[in-house]
């Protein structure tokens, strides 16, 4: 692979304010929202941009196992935040690796901070437990120093640097989702958002991705899952059962969900906007999701006795199955509250 | 937004996550240190399932049922088919390629992209050398490298 980098020799660091984040998308959005004028948090980025949802599809498979997936698709979030919000982007994607890298050095020249999406495998600066082939990270360009890239990568607490070969390498991962080089960022600020009509319409598609009649996504995928992973032993044996099983937990908890599978990154929004709003109700609300947040917690930790091979009194597959029967139910009643909830916003 | 990261732990790499959580008093919530146990078990779980693989890879190149393209293709955690699309050659080419046959008759340029792509040199695939993967021992790997070149086996390094 060649590492032929732009005809631009870019020795820059832009002014960007870097934030550890839970999520990487979420936390990329809210950092090039905060860059163009609107300072803007992770729940909220989060939240306006709709990312909770649930899907469980069996026949989707990533190594071998399920797709379980606790938000919505990969790039979802900053299309919608920004839709919701009305702020103007742009965004690319190309052929030729050698093209994406010159396109990347013009618009650091030019002073943008670029948003990219990457694999993680091949980021040499991912300590070894995350290198995965998962082509759906998101992180900040923000300067070039020599031959290295500046980079704010949301998942770590200050900026990082890599090699030009190796962010090549990640922007052409190949597989599942794979980026093709896309590079994406914000127009600069024309109007200022309106955040009331933003908030409203980010809660109305988490409602409505987590009410719909759809059996494999909200709340009926949730149930689905439980009623599939009760026969996960007979159907499986032990062995595979438990890597299916760390495998949801690994899903729900590792980095990026900012735990609980996001549940409680989305309770922080509800209180946000609901501060932001003036409307008590939608404040107090996100206590309620906390609670399924717990359930979801309580989940995970026995699912990890039962991986590690040391189940506790009680820890059996049927008891997870009605663990995450009472994350449905939960979760139901709270979504359909919000719906109404939704009717009295301002 | 606060934060506090004082709990290393073995697999993340001492990496201090942001993780969201419920307050003691029941109320909403904010950003605490990341409880990292739970991951810890899982994504370990994930790792010791790769390093059966692994093992199972080597002793196959061992026992000249594949071919180290093989070996590499597991360490890197890869199938024929993503191999395939990052060499950007068909999937027969690339399961005929871990065969030890089909491995025999690759010409250097091909063999070259292979090393490239897995980051080693063409002398070690030819000869076999078998290295762990890319994440696990960089500053070895270049050690011995810098070790063979003194000695002027002669390798090309490739351009990994």
């Amino acid at each position: 692979m060649n590492s032929r980098v732009g005809r631009v020799q870019v020795n820059r660091e832009l002014d960007f304010q870097h934030r550890q984040a839970a999520h990487c998308e979420s936390g990329v959005a809210a950092s090039l929202v905060s860059h163009i004028g609107i300072p803007l948090s992770e729940p909220m980025a989060f939240g306006i941009g709709g990312g909770l949802f649930f899907g469980y599809f069996p026949f989707i498979r990533l190594n071998g196992l399920p797709l379980v997936t606790y938000r919505v698709a990969v790039g979802r979030i900053i299309k919608r935040l920004t839709q919701n919000l009305g702020l103007g982007t742009w965004q690319r994607t190309f052929r030729h690796p050698a093209q994406a890298m010159a396109a990347l050095d013009d618009l650091l020249a030019q002073g943008v901070p670029v948003g990219l999406q990457t694999g993680v495998f091949w980021l040499p600066y991912f300590p070894k437990a995350y290198r995965f082939h998962f082509n759906g990270h998101n992180l900040v360009v923000y300067g070039k120093r020599g031959d290295d890239y500046l980079i704010s990568d949301p998942v770590f607490p200050g900026p990082v640097t890599c090699p030009a070969e190796d962010l090549q390498r990640a922007r052409f991962a190949a597989g599942a989702l794979a980026p093709k080089g896309r590079m994406y960022g914000l127009n600069p600020l024309a109007a200022k958002p309106d955040f009331r009509t933003g908030i409203k319409a980010g809660l109305q598609v988490v409602v409505r991705g987590m009410l719909q009649p759809f059996p494999l996504t909200g709340v009926r995928g949730i149930r689905f899952l439980a009623r599939r992973l009760k026969r996960w032993p007979q159907r499986l044996g032990p062995a595979k059962a438990e890597l299916h099983l760390g495998h949801v937990v690994r899903m729900q908890e590792e980095i990026g969900t900012g735990g609980g599978g996001f549940r409680f990154l989305y309770a922080d929004f509800l209180r946000e906007a609901g501060e932001l709003l003036r409307h008590d109700p939608l404040a107090a609300v996100g206590r309620d999701l906390t609670v399924a947040g717990d359930r979801w917690r309580d989940f995970a930790v026995m699912a990890a006795r039962i991986c590690k091979g040391r189940p506790a009194a009680g820890d059996d597959y049927q008891a997870l199955a009605d663990g995450l029967e009472q994350c449905a139910a939960l979760e139901e009643q709270f979504f359909r509250r919000l719906r109404t909830l939704l009717g009295t916003l301002p | 937004m606060v934060q506090d990261n004082n709990r290393p732990s073995g697999v993340t790499g001492g990496l201090p996550l942001v993780q969201y959580a419920r307050k003691e008093d029941g109320g909403c919530c904010r950003i605490s240190s990341a409880d990292t146990a739970i991951v810890d078990v899982v994504n370990q779980q994930a790792w010791q399932a790769l390093a059966v693989e692994i093992s199972a890879a080597r002793r196959r190149v061992e026992a000249g049922k594949a071919s180290p393209i093989y070996y590499y293709m597991v360490v890197n955690q890869m199938d024929p088919a993503l191999l395939g699309k990052y060499m950007g050659i068909a999937v027969w080419r690339v399961r005929w390629h871990l065969r030890p046959m089909g491995f025999r008759r690759l010409q250097s340029a091909m063999l070259r992209r292979y090393a490239g792509l897995f980051r080693v040199t063409e002398h070690d695939l030819r000869r076999g050398v078998l290295w762990a993967a890319v994440y696990d021992n960089q500053q070895q790997r270049e050690a011995e490298a810098a070790y063979e070149q003194q000695g002027g086996k002669g390798a090309g390094e490739s351009g990994a």
